[in-house]
């Protein structure tokens, strides 16, 4: 058959191979969502926020990793996730909570937290790395569940192109919820991100708008971990949001531009990674979002 | 979310006061009686102040930096609790004051405000409604109506459809004082309003606060380090360093009550004037 022998054309790829469909619709519910969050991450100056939660999410795999060797009921993806989500939002509560001391400073708290869960990640993944050794050897493990574990250049980069279709439904779930929440609640967002002492002073309840904000971040950091992994998330988190606001000053504008970015640089990333296939698709986005933003800021930023 | 939950544990965590009305001060608006303030690290931050102020009335808090004025203003927003005491606004307690969203407002420093975040000055005058009506409810017809004047009165309705972030700083400034006002107010609480504004600003932000006060009958309190700022145009003037050390009309500030407040030389920037010593204190 001569047809066999062509190379396939990159729509025959996506329409033959399922992996290529689930990380396009998980990759774009997570870029639009972590794009929404973006516009306040970047106008709220949260970015380093994201960055220490991201690096608790490295801690979370750990602790999932080293949890399901000795409890197996634990050994199922989704368990797995929950857990690193746990420590997500545990981590930007305990963020929220030691900024708050005017002792310590959010900056400082999050410096604390990001280099311990990191730490704690790498020491949790050793031990477990040397006990999966020793039972096999000592015949312990069954052979079918060899203690498979994402390595670390997943972990740190993401890998897109092995999302499973329960993840897609995770991915879009978590990306719906949060896209309500700031629907709901929307103009309460917009004063606290803008003065948060006056917000309070008017009688919102910031305090939770805060810890909101924070539980969205954490939960959208463990669904775009997948994608792109501990390292490369927090430029989801940053890129379109600083990207969108040289375009437009006007609020519901620049989150529009800001999931529009995002989106485009996935589709990019993606079709990239699919025509040149040692690509790995996560830090081809970033440079994608780079771009974007390179070409914005030497346009439009220097007004 | 289950926001009247929220609002609900919010309320709780008022403190429960017993009412003390005094007789004298039942006119008062604001009415303080007897109270002091520690911050968390124990440093006595206001020593037994006793203040009321009329109602309709303007006053001016002036004292040193690092005096107490702004914890002041935070214990009438309901921003800082754990004061002892009384205190009262329009016969709330300060907590219950902040929950209802429309008795005391407050313009704060302009240093606290992302100015750079994408918003345009309608919707961040417009934030002022969301304590008083709740997240969920939006702007009614009067309640547009009156930001409309709001807008004519402080002379902004023109670049209403600007970004913030691109405005002069009196604009910015007359942008907070509207939000302030749109929930109608009984009080407005200003901090440091002069602060950052060139003379002309100053001039300007003054006859506008006159203004609002003819339109809208308000209390105004406004805070200040700068004498030069306030003292001008409010009807009564309360020092302020650590203790209440004056409170009467602005042409009977002594030398002495300055010199100890600021514990500097003050020539030049009052006019010498003849009471002396507070009653308060006695």
């Amino acid at each position: 058959m001569p047809s066999a022998e062509l190379p396939l054309t990159l729509w025959e790829r996506f329409s033959q191979f399922a992996f290529y469909q689930h990380a396009l619709a998980a990759g774009l519910a997570i870029a639009v969502g972590c794009a929404v969050l973006s516009v306040f991450v970047v106008h709220r100056r949260m970015a380093f926020i994201g960055q220490g939660v991201t690096h608790a999410a490295f801690g979370g795999v750990g602790a999932a990793l080293f949890l399901e060797l000795w409890l197996p009921a634990l050994r199922h993806p989704l368990l797995r996730e929950a857990i690193v989500a746990f420590f997500c939002v545990a981590t930007a509560i305990l963020i929220g909570r030691i900024g708050r001391q005017r002792r310590i400073g959010e900056d400082s708290a999050i410096g604390i937290v990001l280099v311990v869960a990191m730490a704690v990640g790498v020491i949790l993944i050793d031990l477990r790395t040397e006990w999966v050794r020793r039972m096999a050897a000592g015949g312990e493990l069954r052979a079918v569940w060899q203690g498979y574990a994402p390595s670390f250049h997943d972990i740190l980069f993401g890998s897109i192109l092995s999302v499973t279709r329960t993840e897609v439904w995770v991915a879009v779930g978590v990306t719906a919820a949060v896209l309500l929440w700031v629907a709901v609640f929307f103009r309460g967002l917009l004063f606290y991100a803008v003065d948060e002492e006056g917000a309070t002073a008017f009688g919102l309840p910031t305090v939770h708008l805060h810890y909101g904000l924070l539980v969205a971040l954490g939960l959208m950091i463990v669904v775009a971990m997948r994608l792109l992994g501990v390292i490369l998330i927090s430029a989801l988190l940053i890129l379109p949001g600083i990207t969108a606001g040289l375009w437009s000053r006007r609020i519901v504008r620049v989150i529009v531009a800001s999931m529009a970015f995002a989106a485009a640089s996935l589709i990019v990333g993606l079709l990239a990674s699919m025509q040149i296939q040692v690509l790995s698709t996560g830090p081809v986005i970033v440079v994608v979002l780079a771009l974007f933003f390179l070409v914005s800021w030497i346009t439009r930023g220097r007004r | 979310m289950h926001d009247a939950d929220q609002a609900e544990r919010l309320a709780d965590r008022c403190r429960p006061q017993s009412g003390i009305d005094h007789g004298p001060h039942r006119d008062a608006i604001i009415d303080i009686q007897g109270m002091s303030y520690r911050y968390p690290d124990g440093t006595l931050a206001l020593d037994r102040i006793h203040l009321s102020v009329a109602r309709a009335s303007t006053l001016a808090v002036i004292g040193p930096n690092g005096g107490g004025k702004t914890t002041l203003l935070k214990i009438l927003l309901g921003l800082l609790d754990g004061y002892r005491g009384t205190v009262r606004i329009a016969g709330l307690t300060p907590c219950e004051a902040r929950r209802r969203g429309d008795v005391a407002t407050w313009v704060p420093q302009r240093a606290n405000f992302h100015w750079d975040f994408p918003v345009r000055l309608r919707e961040v005058v417009a934030m002022g409604l969301l304590g008083r009506n709740g997240l969920f409810r939006s702007v009614g017809k009067d309640q547009q109506a009156f930001l409309e004047r709001v807008l004519d009165v402080l002379e902004i309705r023109k670049i209403a459809d600007r970004p913030i972030g691109d405005l002069s700083g009196g604009q910015q400034q007359r942008a907070l004082i509207a939000r302030a006002l749109v929930p109608r107010p009984r009080v407005l609480l200003l901090d440091e309003p002069g602060a950052g504004l060139d003379a002309s600003g100053i001039e300007r932000l003054q006859s506008v606060l006159s203004d609002v006060k003819r339109e809208f009958g308000i209390t105004l309190v406004s805070v200040s380090h700068d004498l030069r700022r306030v003292v001008a145009d409010a009807q009564r003037v309360a020092c302020l360093n650590q203790r209440l050390h004056f409170h009467d009309v602005p042409e009977s500030l002594t030398r002495g009550v300055l010199d100890r407040l600021y514990s500097c030389s003050l020539d030049g920037i009052l006019p010498a004037a003849c009471h002396h010593d507070d009653p308060q204190e006695a």
